[in-house]
């Protein structure tokens, strides 16, 4: 292989490719039949030592760890990453006023293409620039609403208000305050977004960074991958994947980011990503364990909502000829992670403010446990996860006639007083650790609700 | 019990819950034996694991979904040993038809998302790799002997840099290199091992 195509190989490979790079290595792929065959035989290699990697960590889970990570700081903070999707949406629903600086068209501005804003943002641009324009920003202040910027190399910026910021450069924003999504595209790679702790370097993806008054940077990773450079981190970036997330305090300091509100999918008329949590998440895991966030979407329990924050297909529905249990429907969920399924000494904290029923769907193939059925009681209602493809976790169900494979899980109850807490154990049964259940679920309503919505429901 | 069927109610089982569950064995032995393969088929054409992973997976529904479709057109299905391995074939064939489509799916999704192969490309690379497909099981099992030749310190860190759990960043630096250094070494035993897979199947073909 010419060195120039063994460059291309290794950056593909490694993620590392830069968007010029991709550029050539296709074209020399499309030209070229053997160098064809030469990729496909070195990916071989790839999916060899992936899937052998994986073997080996299912074997040997303990062998195969990482280098030593600062010791985290407990995180209880619940901090909202709109989607911008459902950002837009609500933005111009609720109609909030947006006041937007832009300063004078500058050399060493950045051109920015305005794509979208609320009703108010865009009437008063109008007059100046138009909606579609493109202009040279150096400075951005947001006192409310939210925007929606392309920047050059097509990355895609929203920021909601209110909200302080400043360019650096074309590839470099430097936030000061307020909530930033920033999708790069495929040629935005190596987009920076700077704060007064951080520098967060886009590694080809969709993240959120939030900075608070006290300046500590909340930093959350919806697809791709980014790398996290913390002042006070001495053994390098971080680099953080899809479901995970750090925060970095004002001294530099970083821990893992316990939970962030996600946007409800299947109501994209609704502002709920603005409405704070009536609750806390956190877990005894620390960073040296897992970085992943617990996802919160308020209210956002219903038919078809997501069970895992990475486990997209699999879902919640009603089991075959049952309704949606009513006191579920609109609950607030939060979505745990499928591969705790089997993670041993696992306790997950629940706080709330008000009183508030909280809910564990449990599989219900197996014993039920200690912890479970000592604090909660089962409201004999069913909920079913899936569709899941036939892995081991589904290993003794049938499929249904559509050839499509459920669980079952009973709906326990527990309801708390305001300001009490409860915690929950692990899903692996320690006597018979060979049983391959499917990680519980949990959803949580405040109590005063759940009479108001079955009457509703009872009235319809 | 977390048993859904047609007819799950029902004290005696009934023909088609017989059928499906037959079927739910064959369709497992087969998919089992076809998913190697075929992920690695799906990862040679798409940049990251995960991908893989999801559009596997998504395969492997609708896989399930037509494996009537799929009985209909093998007769062959309920003989036994001589023509299992023909039979393992056909389902690999289709397997890869089925996947094909899913990754030009995923692409009409994901094209905006990170560096993906232009369709054109895509489908030179299904064709090809499909061409090379019976070759695949003897590839696999060249690599699993070269990579014990690798000695155990280095084959580790490999496995190590492959693992999902692992930061090739914190790996780096407590292996006292940059990331990009590395990346580079990666690189090399990616390359050492092919040209150790070619030397093993030549001499076998020699043989």
């Amino acid at each position: 292989m010419k060195a120039e195509f063994q460059k291309l190989l290794s950056d593909y490979a490694s993620g590392q490719i830069s968007a010029d790079d991709f550029r050539r290595l296709q074209d020399c792929l499309l030209e070229d039949e053997q160098l064809r065959t030469e990729f496909l035989e070195y990916m071989n290699t790839c999916v060899f030592l992936e899937d052998t990697a994986s073997y080996s960590e299912s074997l040997f889970p303990e062998s195969i760890l990482q280098a030593p990570v600062p010791p985290p700081r407990p995180a209880t903070k619940v901090i909202p990453f709109p989607h911008w999707a459902l950002a837009a949406a609500a933005a111009v629903v609720i109609g909030l006023v947006t006041w937007f600086n832009l300063p004078a068209p500058a050399a060493t501005g950045v051109p920015t293409r305005i794509i979208a804003s609320n009703n108010a943002q865009i009437e008063a641009l109008a007059q100046t620039l138009g909606s579609d324009d493109t202009v040279s920003l150096e400075h951005i202040e947001l006192k409310d609403g939210w925007v929606r910027l392309e920047l050059p190399r097509g990355v895609i910026f929203d920021l909601y208000g209110p909200a302080k910021g400043r360019f650096e450069s074309n590839t470099r924003f430097h936030l000061d305050s307020g909530r930033l999504n920033v999708d790069v595209g495929p040629f935005g790679k190596g987009f920076t977004v700077v704060t007064a702790n951080a520098e967060i370097v886009d590694l080809g993806t969709q993240f959120g960074v939030d900075v608070g008054e006290d300046f500590e940077a909340k930093v959350a990773v919806f697809s791709g991958e980014v790398e996290v450079h913390a002042s006070e981190n001495e053994s390098g970036p971080r680099l953080l994947i899809e479901g995970e997330g750090v925060q970095v305090a004002s001294s530099g300091r970083e821990s893992r980011l316990m939970s962030i509100n996600l946007p409800d999918e299947a109501d994209s008329d609704s502002p709920r990503f603005s409405r704070a949590s009536h609750f806390e998440i956190s877990d005894n895991l620390g960073v040296n364990n897992t970085l992943r966030y617990y996802g919160i979407i308020n209210g956002g329990m219903r038919e078809g909502a997501g069970v895992y924050t990475t486990f997209r297909n699999v879902r919640w529905k009603r089991a075959t000829g049952q309704a949606f249990p009513p006191e579920l429907l609109g609950a607030d969920l939060i979505q745990t992670f499928h591969k705790d399924r089997r993670r041993q000494q696992l306790t997950i904290n629940l706080k709330v403010q008000e009183a508030s029923a909280i809910y564990v769907m449990f599989d219900e193939r197996y014993e039920t446990p200690e912890w479970l059925g000592e604090r909660f009681t089962d409201t004999g209602q069913v909920l079913v996860s899936g569709p899941w493809r036939p892995v081991e976790v589904v290993h003794d169900i049938l499929p249904d006639p559509q050839g499509n494979f459920y669980v079952h899980h009973k709906v326990w109850r527990a309801d708390l007083r305001g300001n009490e807490s409860i915690e929950l154990g692990e899903s692996i049964n320690q006597a018979s650790p060979d049983e391959n259940r499917a990680m519980y679920g949990i959803a949580i309503r405040s109590l005063d609700s759940i009479g108001d919505d079955l009457l509703a429901l009872a009235q319809d | 019990m977390g048993i859904v069927s047609a007819n799950s109610d029902s004290s005696e089982p009934s023909p088609l819950v017989s059928m499906h569950s037959r079927n739910h064995d064959d369709f497992l032995r087969l998919f089992t034996a076809s998913e190697p393969a075929l992920r690695a088929y799906i990862r040679r054409l798409v940049p990251t694991q995960n991908d893989a992973s999801e559009i596997c997976q998504n395969t492997s529904i609708v896989l399930w979904q037509k494996f009537d479709i799929f009985l209909r057109k093998h007769p062959i299905y309920d003989a036994e040993t001589e023509e299992k391995e023909e039979l393992e074939l056909h389902f690999k064939r289709w397997a890869m038809v089925v996947a094909r489509y899913e990754v030009l799916s995923w692409r009409r999704d994901k094209y905006r998302d990170r560096h993906v192969f232009s369709e054109e490309l895509l489908d030179k690379l299904a064709h090809q790799s499909a061409d090379q497909f019976p070759q695949l099981d003897r590839q696999m099992v060249a690599l699993e002997s070269c990579l014990q030749k690798i000695p155990e310190e280095r084959r580790k860190l490999v496995l190590e840099a492959y693992s999902a759990r692992n930061k090739p960043q914190e790996i780096a630096i407590r292996r006292g290199s940059t990331l990009n250094g590395f990346y580079q070494w990666l690189h090399r035993v990616r390359v050492s091992l092919l040209k150790c897979v070619k030397r093993t199947m030549a001499t076998e073909a020699y043989q």
